[in-house]
């Protein structure tokens, strides 16, 4: 998991960890026999990240079709790479310089859409990197009288 | 006027000797008359025999309709059938009227849009709905309660009878109720709100009212509840408490409604049900406390899809005069656990790259399956599906639970937002159709039979197809009403599908809407329904 940490030190030890892949997040494909799931893009996305130094990043979209898709386009940090009609199971990739700049850390994002003929899916997944973003707010628990516990966030 | 045109018509009908081409009665040399009982319609030509000699009418001629009526063919003027002229009267929440299409009368009917209604007059017209911010709890302004009695609101000064007005329950919503408790706070919950465009990409942050949500006041020493209500539909709410003067209290306002009207939960993946606390204030007879659920707070997508929740639930019980059962919804931010129905409950994506939680679309998607699981009936085998050729039982289900999500909210589309912007999809322009050679139980679209089902049931200007008189209720009906019990055909594939779905729509619709439903499914799509369910056989 990816951990906030002050200063330089715990900073770099957090790149090392994306570096490695952990902070990668991907858009894998529904899961069958869990119910109804929701209408979905028939690839698999995944966006890594491995530091390059001086709060740079090198970060890869990976995109990978679950059956045949008669157009495939890529979009990492506005680079649109039309891939046009892919195999099932073939990876298309495309990598892109990313930089902290002033901030201390960032999602970024990378989609694939993917062309069926008469109709268009799209899929998307991101990777964090530099420090982890800020934790959700603390929640309280209250009792509701017929027993049910509520989890209260307060401003 | 229509009257003397028919009976112009009738004097001309043409009577041709079967094999003869000049119209003339058919003499001792022609071939006796082929046609089978009772008849066929050739175009919009009704065809039969009488006494060995084929008669043709133009049904076009008296602006009539060639259909099978009472087990013969026959024109049918579908106005008189149904007893409308071209003055719009209402029928349900829908306004319908007479209308010429390609010189035959059609019945044309127009859903009123969500959050209007039907009024009656010369013509009836669609307009807003004065009940929409009071909903089934009604409120209370000050003393005065204000409830929605026959389609208008209707208000009661609760002093006047030396009563106070507050709430009365669940099962009762605000009432005049007698004096409790010596202090009261009142408000109104809001939501940040995220509306989904037709692209895929979600909106701007607004606002919007927190419906039949819980509102709780809580005493800040030791969380204990003092008294609990319900929001009404514009978000106000009145809480009347018993507390000590001073005590430190604050109104908290969970993502559940617990009326039976619409009876909702939206959980944390812990089961904890969501919720959001104002600002601590000293307990007083009379106190003031807006609260808005902030999207900074990761809890505002919970009242989001509670709302989706309020909405499903109206069309369920208003529209389609079924009684609601409990549904739970499960979502968190950052959640990766996948989006899908299963067992009663629909569990939501909250992670960074697809956040569903203001995807109403995408919710309203999952409450399909909710709505044809305990109202309708289902045979999906489950699992992934992208709107290519699929099982006919997994393309039912899901174009269905797309369609459900269309007809709730009266609008063709369908979207879903990701990190990378999402995707959206437009069910009245789809063109997706079977491919050549298919059969009845070929693999189907599930964006299909989610186009087919809005073109049936949409209507009114604009409309793109020759389905006219049916509205979206009409079509969700089929559900509870044929296939949640009927004994389904054995043709195509085995399990509910669209083919069952049509069986369903010529049994409770009759087959007046053949030709329209021809139009759509084969004429539009070359879906190869053979039009002869335990409905009848289309002419």
């Amino acid at each position: 998991m990816c951990l906030a940490m002050q200063g330089p030190i715990g900073r770099w030890i957090l790149v090392a960890a994306v570096a490695v892949g952990m902070c990668a997040i991907s858009a894998g494909p529904a899961r069958a026999g869990r119910g109804h799931g929701k209408p979905a893009a028939p690839v698999d996305v995944r966006v890594d990240a491995r530091p390059v130094g001086g709060g740079t990043f090198e970060v890869t979209l990976t995109a990978t079709p679950r059956k045949r898709v008669s157009g495939l386009v890529l979009v990492l940090e506005g680079q649109t790479v039309t891939v046009g009609a892919t195999a099932k199971g073939v990876k298309r990739t495309v990598t892109a310089r990313v930089s902290l700049g002033a901030l201390r850390g960032r999602d970024v994002v990378g989609s694939a859409t993917v062309d069926l003929g008469s109709h268009r899916r799209r899929a998307a997944a991101s990777v964090r990197v530099g420090e982890a973003a800020a934790a959700l707010p603390p929640v309280r628990i209250v009792r509701l009288p017929d027993g049910t516990e509520a989890a209260e966030v307060r401003p | 006027m229509r009257k003397r045109i028919r009976l112009l018509a009738l004097l001309a009908v043409v009577s041709a000797a079967c094999g003869g081409d000049d119209g003339a009665a058919a003499g001792p040399d022609a071939a006796p008359c082929t046609i089978p009982e009772p008849g066929v319609c050739q175009g919009n030509t009704a065809v039969r025999c009488t006494s060995g000699e084929m008669i043709s009418e133009d049904c076009t001629a008296t602006m009539a309709t060639c259909t099978s009526s009472g087990g013969a063919i026959a024109c049918v003027d579908a106005c008189e059938a149904a007893g409308v002229t071209d003055t719009a009267v209402c029928q349900g929440n829908a306004t319908v009227r007479c209308d010429t299409v390609g010189g035959v009368h059609v019945v044309v009917s127009t859903a009123c849009e969500v959050g209007q209604n039907c009024t009656a007059g010369s013509p009836a017209t669609c307009t807003a709905d004065p009940c929409l911010d009071i909903g089934p709890l009604g409120r209370c302004d000050g003393d005065t309660l204000v409830r929605c009695t026959s389609g208008a609101p209707a208000t009661t000064d609760c002093a006047g009878g030396g009563q106070v007005c507050g709430y009365g329950g669940d099962a009762t919503g605000y009432a005049c109720v007698a004096p409790t408790g010596g202090f009261v706070v009142t408000g109104r919950v809001t939501y940040e709100d995220r509306p989904p465009q037709t692209s895929g990409a979600l909106g701007a942050i607004t606002t919007a009212p927190a419906r039949s949500a819980e509102v709780t006041i809580v005493l800040d020493q030791g969380s204990s509840v003092l008294a609990t209500a319900l929001t009404s539909d514009d978000g106000s709410y009145t809480l009347r408490y018993t507390a000590t003067a001073g005590d430190m209290v604050h109104v908290m306002v969970t993502a559940r409604s617990t009326t039976p009207a619409r009876p909702i939960r939206v959980n944390r993946a812990q089961n904890q049900v969501h919720a959001f606390g104002g600002a601590s204030f000293a307990a007083a007879a009379s106190v003031q406390q807006d609260i808005l659920v902030t999207d900074a707070s990761a809890v505002s997508e919970a009242f989001n899809i509670l709302d989706q929740g309020v909405l499903a639930m109206d069309k369920l019980r208003v529209d389609l005069g079924v009684t609601p059962v409990q549904l739970t919804a499960r979502w968190s931010r950052g959640s990766n656990q996948g989006t899908y129905y299963s067992n009663g409950g629909i569990f939501l994506l909250g992670s960074n790259s697809d956040d569903d939680g203001y995807d109403d679309t995408v919710i309203l998607h999952e409450i399909g399956h909710f709505v044809e699981d305990r109202f309708g009936r289902s045979d999906s085998p489950g699992g992934s599906h992208d709107g290519s050729p699929t099982d006919p039982n997994l393309a039912w289900s899901e174009g269905f639970a797309t369609y459900f999500n269309m007809a709730v909210r009266g609008r063709p589309h369908y979207m879903d937002s990701n990190s990378g912007g999402g995707w959206g999809y437009n069910a009245d322009t789809d063109t997706t159709r079977m491919a050549a050679g298919s059969t009845i139980g070929s693999d189907v679209s599930e964006d299909m039979v989610s186009a087919s089902l809005w073109d049936i049931g949409d209507g009114g200007s604009g409309d793109d197809d020759l389905v006219s008189s049916a509205t979206h209720d009409d079509v969700l009906k089929v559900a509870p009403q044929y296939l949640r019990t009927a004994t389904l055909r054995s043709i195509g594939a085995s399990g509910v599908d669209l083919v069952d779905f049509l069986d369903g729509w010529f049994v409770a619709e009759g087959l007046s809407s053949c030709a329209g439903v021809r139009d759509v499914i084969t004429t539009k799509r070359m879906f190869p329904y053979d039009y002869a369910g335990p409905g009848g056989s289309c002419p």
